[in-house]
C-alpha cells in the first residue's frame, strides 16, 4: 500500500494504474469508463453513473472505494428520503443532557448515491450542495466533510416513471456523467467464469492505497501542464456547444473547466505531466453532454447532448501544429 | 410498434383531430345556428322563407316569430349573424395557415436536425486511391530535408515540432490536407499509417513532438538525437519498401 505526501506524476500514474487493475478484477473488461471514473475522482470531482440496471455502476463504486482505501456509504435514495437523513441531526442524549450530533451518511470517503433521481429535490439539494461545499450546515452549525470527499451517483436511465430528474443546474455539479454500457460476449464471459473460479458471490479486492494516498495523487494532478492553447481549445469546445441549432442551452463556463481539469487527470493516468488536445477529446463527452439542455421540439428526433458534443468535436479547430510564435 | 413510430401516429392523430375540428367549426360557421341547432339545412329554411312572410297577413305574433327565423339566417336575413360568421370564417382560415406554417417550421427544423445527422448528407473528404504512394513519395522526396531539419533546426524542441510539420507539409503536397477538428498527431499517425512507415519510429516521433509542443518541458540534444534515430528508421523502413515495390 502506498502512501505518500508528495508525489510524482510518474508515481501517481504507476499508483492509479495498479489501482485501475484493482477494480478491473471486479467489474470486467470496462477499463476505459473505469479511467473516466478515476480521472474525476483524481480531479477532485463527482461523477454520475448513468446506465441500465445490472450493468456494474454499485459493484465499481464499491471497488474503488476498497481500492483506493476510502470509508464507503451507501444510500439509497427513496422518495421518502430527508435530508437530514443524509447530513445527519441531532440528537439529545439523557445521560449528558445535552443534544449531540450524529452524523449521516455523507461523512464519509465516497458516497454511492444510489438512483439519485428518485428522491425529491430538496434531498437532491441537501446533497448537491454538500457536493459543492464539501460542508453540510444543520441547525446553524457547519460540519465540514472529511477529505477526500467523493459521491459516485448512480441513475437508471429508463423508467422515469415517479422520478425526478435533476435539473440541468444540479446536473452542472457533476463533473463527469459515464455510461458502462452492455459488456461484449467475451466479456460478459470472463464475468461469468471469474465468478465461478472464486466460489463465492463477494470479490475480494486489496487495498491499494488510502486517503493520504488519494489526496497525493489529487496533489499530482495539480502539477500537470496545460498549454495555452489546450486551454483554449477546451473554452472553443464548450463555447460551440451554446450557438449549436439543436441546443437550448449550451455548457456553461464550468464546462470548459470541467474539460481543463478532467483533461489533466486523465493526462496523469496516461503517464504524462502535460494535458495533449487528445486528452480533452477524450473526456468531452462526458464532461459537456450532461451540460446541455437539447431543444424541446427536437423530441422526436434523435438529437441529443451527446450527439452535439460529437459535433463540436467534428468542428472546432484543435490546436495548431506550430507553437503560437514567440511564445517560448 | 417502435417507440418512434408510436410518436409519429400520435403526433398524426393529433394533427388529423385538429383538422376535423377546424373543418367542422368552418361548416358551422357558415351555415349559421339555426342550422347546425335544428339540422333543418339552407335549403329548408330558404323555401320556407316567402311563404312565413306571405301566409299571414293578420297573425303578428306568428310572423314576428317567423321574421326571427329568418333573421338568423346566414342568407343575408341578419347582417349581424352574416359578419359574426364571416369573421369566424377569417379566423379559421387564419388559425389553419398559422398552423400550417408553424408544422412546416417544426418539420423543416426536423428535417435539418436529421440532415445534419446524416452522414450522407455531409461533405465527403475522398482520398485519392493513390493517395498513400504519393504521400509515401513526397515522404521520400523530403526525407534528407527533414532530416536536415530536424538536425540544424535551432533549440531541440523547435526543430522536432518543425519536423513533424513537415509530415503534414508533405502530405498536403500530396493532396491530403489536415481537417481543421482533427489534431496534428491524428493527422499525421494517420497518413504515415496509410504509407505503413514503422510503427515504433511513429510513435516514438509523435511522443517526442507532443512533449516538445505542449509540456513545457525543456528538450535536450539526447530528445534530438532520439528523435533522428526514429526519423531515420521511419524513411529505411519506406525506402526498404519502395525497392521492393520497384521489385
Amino acid at each position: 500500500m502506498q502512501t505518500s505526501g508528495q508525489m510524482s506524476v510518474a508515481d501517481a500514474s504507476a499508483l492509479a494504474g495498479r489501482v485501475l487493475d484493482e477494480v478491473e478484477k471486479a467489474v470486467i473488461g470496462k477499463r476505459e469508463a473505469l479511467m473516466l471514473v478515476l480521472a474525476a475522482v483524481l480531479a477532485k470531482g463527482h461523477v454520475l453513473l448513468e446506465d441500465f440496471p445490472g450493468l456494474g455502476k454499485t459493484l465499481a463504486a464499491r471497488s474503488f472505494a476498497d481500492a483506493l482505501g476510502l470509508d464507503f456509504a451507501r444510500a439509497q435514495f427513496t422518495p421518502d428520503l430527508l435530508p437530514a437523513d443524509l447530513t445527519g441531526s441531532f440528537l439529545y442524549d439523557q445521560r449528558k443532557g445535552e443534544f449531540e450530533f450524529r452524523r449521516g451518511p455523507l461523512f464519509t470517503g465516497l458516497l454511492l448515491a444510489d438512483e439519485i433521481n428518485r428522491t425529491p429535490p430538496k434531498t437532491q439539494s441537501a446533497l448537491l450542495e454538500a457536493m459543492q461545499e464539501r460542508q453540510v450546515t444543520v441547525e446553524g452549525e457547519t460540519f465540514k466533510l472529511p477529505a477526500p470527499f467523493h459521491v459516485l451517483a448512480t441513475a437508471n436511465p429508463i423508467e422515469y416513471e415517479g422520478t425526478y430528474p435533476l435539473p440541468e443546474a444540479q446536473l452542472d455539479r457533476f463533473l463527469l456523467r459515464v455510461s458502462f454500457g452492455y459488456p461484449t460476449s467475451d466479456e460478459e464471459y470472463g464475468v461469468l467464469a471469474r465468478r465461478l473460479a472464486r466460489r463465492q458471490e463477494e470479490v475480494d479486492l486489496d487495498r491499494v492505497t488510502d486517503a493520504e494516498g488519494v489526496l497525493a495523487m489529487q496533489a499530482a494532478v495539480e502539477g500537470v501542464r496545460v498549454d495555452e492553447s489546450v486551454g483554449r481549445y477546451c473554452v472553443a469546445l464548450a463555447a460551440a456547444t451554446r450557438p449549436h441549432p439543436d441546443v437550448l442551452t449550451g455548457s456553461s463556463p464550468r464546462g470548459s473547466l470541467g474539460l481543463v481539469l478532467a483533461g489533466r487527470a486523465f493526462a496523469l493516468l496516461r503517464g504524462r505531466d502535460y494535458v495533449i488536445p487528445e486528452d480533452v477529446k477524450v473526456v468531452a463527452r462526458s464532461v459537456l453532454a450532461h451540460r446541455i439542455t437539447v431543444k424541446p421540439e427536437l423530441w422526436m428526433t434523435e438529437a441529443s447532448g451527446r450527439r452535439v458534443v460529437d459535433a463540436v468535436l467534428g468542428e472546432v479547430p484543435t490546436p495548431s501544429t506550430l507553437e503560437a510564435p514567440g511564445r517560448r | 410498434m417502435t417507440a418512434r413510430r408510436a410518436t409519429v401516429s400520435a403526433v398524426a392523430a393529433v394533427l388529423a383531430a385538429a383538422l376535423l375540428v377546424i373543418l367542422l367549426v368552418t361548416w358551422a360557421a357558415s351555415i349559421g345556428p339555426s342550422g347546425v341547432l335544428r339540422g333543418d339545412g339552407i335549403e329548408a329554411n330558404r323555401s320556407a322563407q316567402p311563404s312565413a312572410s306571405l301566409s299571414t297577413p293578420t297573425g303578428t305574433e306568428r310572423v314576428s316569430d317567423r321574421d326571427r327565423v329568418a333573421q338568423s339566417r346566414p342568407d343575408g336575413a341578419n347582417p349581424v349573424i352574416r359578419t359574426i360568421a364571416f369573421l369566424v370564417e377569417i379566423a379559421t382560415a387564419c388559425l389553419v395557415l398559422y398552423l400550417l406554417f408553424r408544422l412546416a417550421g417544426w418539420l423543416r427544423q426536423v428535417y435539418d436536425a436529421r440532415r445534419r445527422r446524416d452522414p450522407r448528407a455531409e461533405e465527403v473528404d475522398f482520398e485519392v486511391i493513390d493517395a498513400p504512394a504519393a504521400v509515401a513519395r513526397e515522404v521520400r522526396g523530403g526525407a534528407d530535408e527533414q532530416r536536415l531539419l530536424l538536425q540544424t533546426g535551432g533549440m531541440p524542441g523547435d526543430a522536432i515540432i518543425a519536423c513533424w510539420h513537415r509530415f503534414e507539409t508533405q502530405a498536403e503536397a500530396a493532396g491530403m490536407s489536415r481537417r481543421p477538428a482533427e489534431t496534428s498527431s491524428e493527422f499525421t499517425l494517420r497518413i504515415l499509417g496509410l504509407i505503413d512507415a514503422d510503427r515504433g519510429a511513429v510513435t516514438r516521433l509523435g511522443r517526442l513532438y507532443r512533449e516538445a509542443r505542449f509540456s513545457g518541458h525543456e528538450m535536450t540534444e539526447a530528445d534530438r538525437a532520439a528523435a533522428v534515430e526514429a526519423l531515420d528508421l521511419l524513411h529505411r523502413g519506406l525506402m526498404v519498401a519502395s525497392g521492393r515495390g520497384r521489385s
